[in-house]
């Protein structure tokens, strides 16, 4: 009989609101430079109070990482900055074109993986560290043809693109030495895509809720680990009650709810998710490996989370 | 402790071996010199005081997580029981062998902040004004000349600007003076006088420099426009604009990326405002005033008249004068004027008269006034 587990959340809203008061002072009265050392203070916390099969993860990254990440990528925009100006004599007009274009072609591969890389290479789970080895070539192989050949097929392609990024970053993600694997495609996911054209002006909008409940339940329905498998009951009227209550939540107190949302929201997405076979992750064995924190750091400068490398989720 | 006669007490909890993920269950007891942790599937480990690291951070009431090993694959012990964390505190209160319970002391948070803040000081102060003069001395005249066009049509917005044949002439040949023998560097210089009481010049990168009404009719000869003038160009070409620019880069990204937003939309917006504030930094005030004595010495034009104008503005600082609008930009007092005075009796020069009495005229009356 397989063992099944799900994740719980144990942290609850008002801990984290006093972690995040604290952060907040603490990076005033710096002017700022706290920020990253408040960064690792909520990942240590919000890791170390989810638990799955009754073992919590740890966090172990530190905010002098992340500080010393930023200072990288700093010190590369300025040199990026020097040659562009000094060395490629690049008009100044166009200055502005090429550097958004810049940043969105290498920033966000960057921030992505090298976020990942970084996160998980410092996240553990029974001693055992997670470790993301996809690479940033890797990233834009999948990217790059993706979006262009979304754009090309006017949107058509979208799922294929959206799921081929989901599995770069499904079989990239380790535990110990083994990694996840996903067998999800595009193609199953292409006729609720081709719906949605006519569903979301129909319903003006709110089918998106449900339909991605349903691309989130698909992807964890086709991400295994050996033989654990990952399984999902979102449902798209339950997806959007929650946006809808947090939506409220954020406008009634004036964003004071912030650390009560982010907790509930941890909770949510842990009680939709359930493993079976978790003796499959016992077999694991530690092979852990280093990564920067530079990536991370540019993920937070360009507030990626917010901005979409969410929206792949993982 | 585990003295005859006396119960041991052992708590509950849960070793991985940092090679598999595999669960342990374990007791473990604690001794004069480590813990023991004992289980069906590990035998007896013996974990000494000063190899272990424990994690105190998490509140009361959390699980104490103690690990042993290699930083990146430890060994792990999970004690949950709140009489274990009781325990190793009480341990360390009274001066026991664990200061392996690590808590963040105070005085190592002060140290190490100290530290930081010191070494940010370096990299500021030194550090990044030098690289922004490297870089600086580098940009190709055209992208400072834009930079210089863009900064003066926002100071010059919608006023006026002054132009008549002979006061075009008359500036002209104040500025010729002034830069010939390769005395402006590389740049073109482009002046304007603009419809404006405000008693103020203004230059920005590549050469443009913007003189207001206001600042001609205050002045009392055509050395003390010069005098300005030279101060003005000596910005110019030692580039204080572009490098406070460049300097004021890495905190302005530091700033908009800890306020979120689109940082480098933000940055270069208030960069661009900051250089259209017409003030520059005290040291760059004060280099610019040397280099216009020498300027002005080099040049013929008697020195004097800067200094007047200086000293005029200076005593007008105390008064609610007009005149006193050029110390908002131009911090200027006493001191500065002892300074220049020492500079210019350094630098001798049978001065030359800039303007004739009829140019001087003209430049007066450039705005129609």
């Amino acid at each position: 009989m397989p063992r099944r587990a799900q994740p719980i959340f144990l942290g609850d809203g008002s801990t984290l609101a006093g972690i995040h008061v604290k952060n907040f002072l603490l990076t005033v009265l710096t002017l700022g430079i706290y920020s990253f050392w408040a960064k690792a203070d909520v990942r240590q916390y919000l890791y170390s109070q989810t638990d799955v099969a009754g073992d919590r993860f740890d966090y172990s990254g530190t905010g002098g990482e992340l500080f010393l990440g930023f200072l990288k990528f700093l010190g590369l925009v300025l040199v990026g900055v020097g040659v562009a100006v000094a060395g490629l004599g690049v008009s100044e007009s166009l200055a502005p074109v090429v550097g958004y274009a810049l940043v969105g072609l290498l920033v966000f591969p960057l921030g992505v993986v090298g976020s990942r890389r970084y996160r998980l290479s410092r996240t553990s789970w029974r001693g055992i560290a997670f470790s993301f080895r996809g690479s940033v070539a890797g990233f834009l192989g999948v990217y790059i043809p993706g979006a262009l050949l979304t754009v090309v097929t006017l949107g058509i392609y979208y799922p294929f693109f959206h799921a081929n990024v989901r599995r770069f970053l499904v079989e990239g993600t380790h535990f110990g030495n083994r990694p996840f694997e996903f067998t999800g495609s595009g193609a199953d996911l292409l006729p609720r895509h081709l719906l949605l054209y006519v569903a979301l002006p129909l319903t003006l909008g709110l089918y998106g809720f449900w339909h991605v409940a349903h691309r989130q339940r698909y992807y964890w329905e086709h991400t295994s680990f050996g033989s654990a498998q990952f399984s999902s009951s979102l449902d798209g009227g339950e997806l959007l009650s929650f946006s809808l209550a947090n939506a409220l939540l954020t406008i009634v107190t004036l964003g004071i709810a912030y650390p009560w949302i982010q907790a509930r929201r941890i909770g949510f997405q842990c009680e939709q998710i359930e493993i079976t076979g978790t003796e499959a992750f016992e077999a694991a064995l530690q092979d852990a490996r280093t990564a920067g924190a530079m990536g991370d750091a540019v993920s937070e400068m360009f507030e990626l989370e917010l901005a979409g490398a969410d929206f792949f989720g993982l | 402790m585990s003295g005859p006669g006396r119960t041991v007490t052992t708590w509950h909890g849960a070793y991985f071996d940092g090679r598999s993920a595999r669960r342990h269950p374990v007791t473990v007891e604690r001794t004069h010199t480590g813990l023991v942790i004992r289980g069906e599937s590990v035998g007896e480990l013996r974990w000494s005081y000063g190899e272990l690291r424990c994690d105190a951070r998490a509140a009361p009431g959390e699980p104490v997580r103690c690990q042993r090993g290699a930083r990146d694959a430890p060994e792990v012990l999970v004690v949950a029981d709140p009489a274990f964390r009781a325990a190793l505190e009480g341990t360390k209160a009274a001066g026991g062998p664990l200061a392996a319970l690590r808590r963040r002391s105070m005085g190592a948070l002060a140290l190490t902040a100290a530290v930081v803040l010191a070494a940010l000081g370096a990299v500021w102060s030194i550090a990044i004004p030098a690289l922004a003069a490297a870089v600086a001395a580098h940009l190709p005249v055209e992208l400072e000349e834009a930079l210089g066009e863009s900064t003066a049509s926002m100071v010059i917005g919608d006023m006026r600007t002054c132009s008549t044949p002979a006061a075009d002439a008359a500036l002209d040949k104040m500025l010729r003076r002034l830069v010939a023998d390769g005395r402006g560097g590389r740049y073109r210089y482009d002046l304007t006088i603009v419809d404006d009481s405000l008693v103020n010049a203004f230059a920005a990168p590549g050469g443009r420099i913007v003189v207001f009404r206001g600042l001609v009719a205050q002045a009392q000869s055509p050395e003390e426009v010069a005098g300005v003038l030279a101060h003005e160009i000596q910005h110019v070409t030692q580039q204080h604009g572009v490098r406070s620019l460049l300097r004021d880069m890495p905190a302005r990204l530091l700033l908009s990326s800890l306020t979120g937003s689109s940082v480098l939309g933000d940055a270069l917006a208030s960069a661009a405002y900051t250089l259209g504030s017409l003030s520059y930094a005290r040291a760059d005030e004060l280099s610019a005033d040397l280099g216009a004595v020498r300027m002005l010495a080099a040049a013929r034009v008697d020195p004097q008249g800067m200094i007047e104008f200086f000293r005029r503005s200076a005593a007008a600082g105390e008064g609610d004068s007009r005149l006193a609008s050029y110390l908002s930009t131009h911090p200027s007092d006493s001191r500065r004027v002892e300074v220049l005075e020492a500079e210019v009796a350094a630098a001798k020069t049978a001065a030359v008269p800039v303007l004739t009495r009829r140019e001087w005229a003209a430049l007066r009356a450039a705005c129609g006034r």
